[in-house]
This record gives C-alpha cells, structure tokens and sequence, in this order.
C-alpha cells in the first residue's frame, strides 16, 4: 500500500504502457518484424494503421527506446502529432533540422543503428498536400532518417505515401488476450474481477483496451472504499472463506454490475423498447420513444450497433427488409459522425424500421 | 441574480438530481490517479454544474476563487483570437469552440501549453503572464499557502466544454496532449452529443452519462427553490412547469421565475407562454400548412433570418419545426417530415449557410404536401 501510494499519480492506461515491444499484447506480426529489427540495427520506413488503442504509440515508442535508449532518444527521434502545427511548412523545416542533426553517437547498451526516427502519430488529419510534401522529404533524406507513420483509417494516407512504406494493421484486441492483460493489471494492483465482469468489460470495450483498462480503473476505486470501509477482521475473514463461497462476498471483487454502471453501457431493454415502439406503427409514439432516448442520454452508435444485432437476429423479417434497415443503420451512422442532429436521425430510422414491419 | 445561478449547487451532496451518480463521483474525487472525464447528456441535465462540485470535492473550496480575464493569444503560426478565460488556483476552464475556425490552433497551442506546465498552483506566476498578453483585468496575486488549502494534488483540471462543437481536426489535437500531459494535467469535457465526438477521444476518457433528469427530480428541485424564496407552489403549477419544460432543468427553474413575475400567486388557468423563438417556429409550420407556394416561401425566409440573426441554432430550428409539423399531418406525411428534415440537417451540417437547407426542406414539404392534398383531396 505504501508503497504504490508514492508512484506518482499517472491514470492506469499510461502506468501499464507497454515498455518493450514484448510488452506489447496480441500485435504479433509488428513485434516479430520489429524484433528481427533489433538484430539487424535497421527498418523500413513504416505505416501503423489500426483502431484506438490498441497499441499503435505504444509500439513505435518502445522499439524506438529499445534502439536507442532514454538517452540518446532526445536526438534521435523525432515526435510529431496532432497536436503539433503539422503544416508543410512545418514539416518541410522542423524534418530539414533534425536530419541534419549527427547519428553517429552511440549508447553502448543499446544497438543505437546509425539513422533517426520520424514518428507522425495520428495521421488522420493531416492534409493531403503535407502528405504529398512529406513524401517528397522521406525521399530527401531517406538515407538518414526512418519515417513511422501512424493513423487509425488507412484511407486516409494517400497511396503514394503508403506504398513507401512497410504496412502494419493493428487488430482489435481479442478477448482472450484483453483479458489475460486486465488479470495481469488486476493482480498487479491486487483486485479481482469476477468472470462475468470481465464478460462485460469486452462488451463494453470492444477490443480497445484503453478504454477497458480505464473502466477497469474507475472501477476499482468504487470498490475499494467499500473494502476499507468494512472492519480488517471481517475482509481477512472473507478472504479466508473465498473459496467456499464467493456469492457472499461482492464488494471485494469487480461484479458485473458494476462494471455496467461505470461503463454506461446501453442495457439491451431500451434497445428493445425501441424497436417495439417502431413495430406500434404510430409515427406519434415513436417521436416520444425517442425524445426519451435521447434525454436517456445513452450513446446512440451504441444503439444502433445493438439495433443492428437485433434485426439481423429477427426472423419476422426477410432478408430484403433486413438489408434494408441495415443499409439505412449505415447511412445514419456516417451522418452522425458529420455531426448532424441525435433526434432526427434516430427518428428516421424509426421510420425505416417501422416500413418494413409493416 | 437569477433563480438558476443563485441556488447551483455547490457541492456534490448538493445535487438533487441523478444522486446514484454521487458516490461514484466522490470515489473518483478521492483517488489520485483519476483519468480524463467527459460528461455526455441533454442540455439542462446538470453537466457542468456536476463538474464544477466534483473539482470542489477534490480541490476544496479554493476553486470558486474564479477570476475571469479576457485573453488574447496569438498563434506562433499567425494570427490571433480572443477567449474569455475563467480560472481558479487549481483549474482552467475555457471554450476552444469560441475562436470558431482557429479551434484547431487554440488547442495546439494554449491547451497543450497549459496542459504541459506543471500545476498551476506551483506554477510560478511569471511563466504564464509571459505567455499570454493579457488585455483586461489584472488578477490578484496568488498566495503560495500551500499548507491552507485542504486537498493538494500533482495535477490540474483543464475543462472544455461543448467538445462536440470542435471541429474533427481540433479534436485530433486533443489526442496526444491527453496521454503525454496526464501527470500534470486532467481533462474535464462535456458534450451534448456524444456521437460528434472522434473514437480516439472517446478511448481516451471515461464516459460518465449525465441523462435528463425525471420529472420527480424537477419537482423536488422547483419545491426547494420556491421554499427559498418564500413562493407558494401549488401541485397542478408545478406539473404544469415540468411539462414545458422538456426535461430540461434550467428550462424549468427558468419557467418558474418568469412566471412567477407575470403573475403571483399562480393561478390554476395560468398559461405558460412559450419563447418568442419557439412562438414563431409554430406560426411557421401554420404558415407551411395553410399554403403551398413560392410567395410563401419568401415570408417564411424572413422568419428563417430573424430565426438566425437571433442565434437559434439551426439544428434546433429543424427539430422544433418538424415537431410542430407531425403534429399538423397524418401518418404518411410525417414519415416524409421527418426522413427530409433528417436529410437536410445533416445536409446544413456539412454546408456553411445553413438558412439555404432549412428553406429547402421548407420547399420540399410544401411540395410534397401539395402533392398529398391534390391527390387525396382533388
Ligand atoms: N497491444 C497492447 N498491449 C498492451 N497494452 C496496450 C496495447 N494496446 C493498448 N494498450 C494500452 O492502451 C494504452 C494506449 O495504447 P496506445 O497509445 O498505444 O494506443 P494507440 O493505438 O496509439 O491508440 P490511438 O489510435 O487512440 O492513438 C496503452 O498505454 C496501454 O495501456
Ligand atoms: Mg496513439
């Protein structure tokens, strides 16, 4: 207890980042490439592409630390991201400097190979003339530099860029190995979760394991009071009967309940509710379900990722309605990431659902 | 002062709304490790209120010494833009959705600046006048009793709010500032539509659904507001307030006090008069209803600019006019309502004169409308 009391107070996602690329959870073909890297002292240019957090800045981090070590790693690599004016200009000058910055030192307890890294992190926004710019520089100084490029819709880097480049997808966290990482976190900070906890916290994660770790922490904390709170004797004495029954003892493990509560997961009944309201057919009552949706405040891409499962799983429609209501789910989706109104969206596909349960 | 502001609350045990959602606040005042927040939900749900009594549970009462200063920063890549800074020893809070276009800029710059320095409160003061060139209002020199303030912490809060406003690449901006700057720095958001936020954001705080808040809460809050104020609230009144009042808290506390000036003691034939936005929007869908045709659709522009000259959102004018007009049509018309008010405001969210969607989905009822009645009625 004293003992994690004096670790500085950093939120778990940054405290269990992984250090070497062995830390890195599921990412295989990326850590075995890089790995062989670490033998040869050199790479390719390279492009991470893939879904957040699932371990694209923590990768090129750690390789790049395990090349150069913390001391060296100052002068040798080069950190630009979205929060950095990344205009051509920019680029053009801050990547002129620090090419011509010298490689030749060496750490000796570390293979310190003879280039620099560039790392481009969240390329997402990036115009596409600073990437038709950048192309023209990785070419320039290829000689003296590595360019790591990182975003998470590969679509989004053009194509001229991308095939300089040795590609690499991160996929999704599987459960199996999210969940062997959130035991690891979990025993390291010394709380249990229950299986059916777990269960829920792929559910509401869906293979970014960021945001399970941040659920995870938030958490613990609300059951960690609740074990202090009851008297020492009692815990050790519930520790002690564990084993013989654990039904009796929620407050010293992570319940699934919990875990629904913290990470605001839509409960499946207002799903249901939902598409009940559409198969009523009064255009009236599905204004009111969703006025009350939306002041419910649950995500509505969480509903319609719910509603979507629900359609495909009912047999009351054939398939040409359920394509149907799909197609309009995927219309609905992309105009919200425009940004266009909650409500109205969600009333639309009311009224598609209700067309075709007609 | 108004009813609203003069009884917030204060304190998380203050809130009479959502009071599930009190301990779990309180655990995560407690703990020291805390991640980035983003509180989500309708407006009128309690959001900020929610995170200004949580940074009080963590800070202590010291963070409502607020001081508020007009500040002009200039970008190193050019230009410049003016934002109104409200902040204590232990927070900052401030809009980057107010410098419109250069929202991108602020939070390259100012927010990652600010995230980047150590705490403010051991922050010497030196540093962040050299930063920014402060045109209004001096503030008053902070003292360094630290040992006064109750609660002491590594980090400070840094709050944003109507993160769905920013643009996606100001968004982008936020991502790596959140990860790098944690140990001195947490970030408080909130947004009303949780969808306009980027996945990377959402990935990188915990989502803390603030819902509206039931009508039972609403009264509860109206009942301690009028015990206050001496005001005899009769039951039928208060059932009245909530109805208009969408769910909407500061809606409702603000139907109350206005009413309350129009006339007191209530009255059980009191009507409650909507706003002069929300009374135009329905002489408007009167106006589409009772004829269809370009002379028409030349007064209703009119009200569309008056609409907009007085700031009402444009999303806000497309739902209250589709509202008022499934109220006005039977079951075949309101399906096409509303898939074309759907369709035009997505579209004037990715356009940049909003008044030419509105008046197109107005041209495209009357349209349809017309349509409807020479086949039904002809
Ligand atoms: N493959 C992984 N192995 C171990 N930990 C991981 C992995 N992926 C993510 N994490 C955890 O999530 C956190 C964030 O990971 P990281 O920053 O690498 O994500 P990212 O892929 O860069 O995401 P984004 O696209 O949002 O930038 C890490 O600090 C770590 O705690
Ligand atoms: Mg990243």
């Amino acid at each position: 207890m004293n003992l994690k009391k004096s670790i500085i107070s950093i939120p778990w996602t940054e405290k269990y980042r992984p250090k070497t690329i062995d830390e890195v959870a599921h990412q295989s073909e990326v850590v075995d490439a890089l790995k062989n890297s670490l033998k040869t002292e050199n790479i390719p240019h390279i492009l991470f592409y893939g879904p957040p957090g699932t371990g694209k800045t923590s990768t090129i981090l750690a390789i790049a630390t395990q090349l150069f070590g913390p001391k060296l790693f100052r002068s040798r690599v080069l950190e630009l991201n979205a929060s950095d004016e990344r205009g051509i200009q920019v680029i053009r000058d801050k990547v002129k400097k620090f090419a011509q910055l010298s490689a030749i030192q060496k750490d000796d307890r570390y293979p310190s190979p003879a280039f620099k890294i560039i790392i481009l992190d969240e390329c997402d926004s990036m115009t596409q003339d600073a990437q038709n710019a950048l192309r023209r520089i990785m070419e320039q100084y290829s000689k003296e530099t590595r360019f790591c490029i990182i975003c998470n819709y590969i679509s989004k880097i053009i194509d001229p860029l991308a095939s300089r480049c040795a590609k690499f997808r991160f996929k999704p966290i599987p459960e199996k190995i999210m969940q062997e990482r959130l035991n690891f976190i979990a025993k390291t900070e010394g709380i249990e979760i229950e299986e059916k906890a777990l269960e829920a916290l792929m559910e509401s994660s869906q293979g970014d394991l960021r945001k399970a770790i941040t659920i995870l922490q938030s958490t613990s904390k609300m059951i960690s009071k609740k074990t202090t709170q009851s008297k020492p004797e009692e815990k050790k004495m519930a520790i002690e009967e564990e084993d013989t029954n654990i039904e009796t003892e929620p407050n010293v493990k992570i319940t699934e309940e919990l875990i629904f509560d913290v990470s605001c997961s839509v409960p499946l009944s207002v799903v249901k509710e939902f598409i009940e309201s559409c198969k009523a057919s009064s255009i009236n009552e599905l204004v009111t379900t969703c006025q009350k949706l939306i002041n419910s405040a649950f995500s509505i891409p969480q509903i319609l990722l719910l509603s979507l499962k629900m359609i495909i799983e009912d047999n009351f429609l054939n398939n040409l309605q359920k394509a149907e209501i799909c197609e309009k789910i995927s219309e609905i989706e992309s105009r919200l990431i425009d940004g266009a109104d909650e409500l109205l969206q969600l009333m639309e596909l009311g009224v598609c659902i209700l067309e075709n349960y007609r | 002062m108004l009813f609203l502001d003069k009884y917030r609350p204060k304190k998380l045990e203050e809130l009479d709304i959502h009071k599930k959602l009190t301990p779990h606040l309180k655990e995560l005042a407690e703990t020291e490790d805390l991640p980035h927040l983003l509180f989500y939900g309708p407006s009128g749900a309690g959001k900020k209120t929610r995170i200004l009594s949580l940074l009080r549970e963590m800070y202590g009462p010291q963070v409502e010494n607020l001081s508020m200063t007009q500040r002009e920063f200039s970008f190193k890549s050019g230009g410049k833009t003016e934002l109104t800074v409200l902040s204590s020893p232990f927070h900052i809070e401030l809009n980057p959705s107010d410098a419109g276009v250069n929202d991108r800029k602020v939070i390259q710059e100012i927010i990652k600046e600010i995230a980047s320095s150590a705490p403010i409160i051991v922050e010497s003061k030196s540093t962040l006048e050299s930063q920014f060139k402060k045109t209004n209002q001096k503030e008053k020199p902070k003292t360094n009793t630290l040992e006064n303030t109750q609660k002491k912490r590594d980090f400070k809060v840094v709050i944003l709010s109507e993160v769905d406003q920013l643009t996606k690449e100001a968004q982008q901006a936020l991502r790596r500032t959140m990860e790098k700057y944690t140990r001195t720095c947490r970030i408080f958001m909130d947004c009303i539509n949780i969808s306009g936020i980027i996945d990377p954001l959402k990935s990188r705080c915990l989502g803390i659904r603030i819902p509206s808040p039931s009508s039972q809460e609403i009264k509860t809050v109206l009942y301690k507001t009028c015990k206050k104020e001496g005001i005899k609230l009769p039951n039928y009144f208060a059932d009245t307030i909530i109805e208009k009042s969408e769910f909407n808290l500061r809606k409702a506390l603000l139907i109350l006090e206005s009413a309350k000036m129009d006339q007191y003691p209530f009255s059980q034939n009191q009507t409650i008069q909507p706003p002069d936005w929300e009374k135009l929007i329905i002489k408007m869908a009167h106006l589409m209803i009772e004829e269809q045709s370009p002379a028409r659709l030349l007064i209703l522009r009119n009200s569309i600019f008056e609409l907009l000259t007085h700031c009402i959102p444009p999303d806000l004018i497309f739902k209250k006019l589709t509202l008022e007009l499934i109220q006005k049509v039977g079951g075949e018309m309101q399906k096409q309502v509303i898939i074309w008010a759907a369709f035009f405001e997505h579209r004037s969210k990715l356009g940049t004169k909003p008044i030419i969607h509105i008046e197109a989905f107005m041209a495209k009822f009357m349209s349809l409308y017309k349509q409807f009645l020479s086949v039904n009625f002809n």
